[in-house]
């Protein structure tokens, strides 16, 4: 699981057709502060965010769980973060 | 698995159905030296740890899945132990030896 930046979108016409409907996103990685310290990866987006957004994603196995149809992705963006409370590393 | 330290929790209100009734936490890997070592990352609570505790994360889904008692979930990051104290071997080139 790590934090990400949303910075962009993919467009695709032609692709499996699990990946239908499925929006694909651009993601910075981050550390919990936002500080961009990480790969750039396409993940797909299983919430509905938008660009800007600080999210968190979830990779590998587990991130065709996120949808009933298990679409062939190995990033999916799962949750938004709202707030990060957090003391001094 | 790998040792982490929680230093703090996140807040989010718009999130993947799985993980509706989760804590999330925030966690810095550690080394064995307890020293922080690489990017600080999102991680389910299960066992109850606090800002500041020294716990067990493991980063595989089947653990998750049993942990949780959930089948096809997209969860593979978790809390799984708070730790007491860790003994390393003395490093000859560094001379220091136990870290508790």
């Amino acid at each position: 699981m790590d934090f990400g930046r949303v910075i962009g979108r993919v467009v695709c016409t032609i692709k499996d057709p699990k990946l239908e409907n499925l929006p694909l996103l651009i993601l910075q990685s981050c550390d919990h502060s936002g500080e961009a310290n990480g790969p750039r990866i396409i993940a797909a987006d299983a919430i509905g965010v938008g660009v800007g957004e600080f999210v968190w994603y979830e990779t590998s196995r587990e991130a065709p769980m996120a949808w009933e149809r298990q679409p062939p992705v190995d990033a999916a963006i799962v949750g938004i973060v709202d707030k990060v409370h957090a003391s001094k590393s | 698995m790998k040792l982490a330290r929680v230093i703090g929790n996140v807040e989010a209100t718009v999130k993947h159905p799985c993980y509706l009734s989760t804590k999330l936490m925030v966690v810095q890997p550690l080394n064995e030296q307890l020293q922080p070592a690489g990017r600080s990352h999102p991680a389910i609570d299960t066992v109850g740890a606090g800002n500041g505790n020294i716990v067990l994360v493991v980063e595989e889904g089947k653990a998750a899945q049993q942990m949780l008692g959930q089948k096809r979930i997209p969860i593979r990051t978790l809390i799984v132990g708070i730790v007491d104290s860790v003994d390393v071997m003395a490093r000859e080139e560094t001379g220091r030896g136990r870290v508790a």
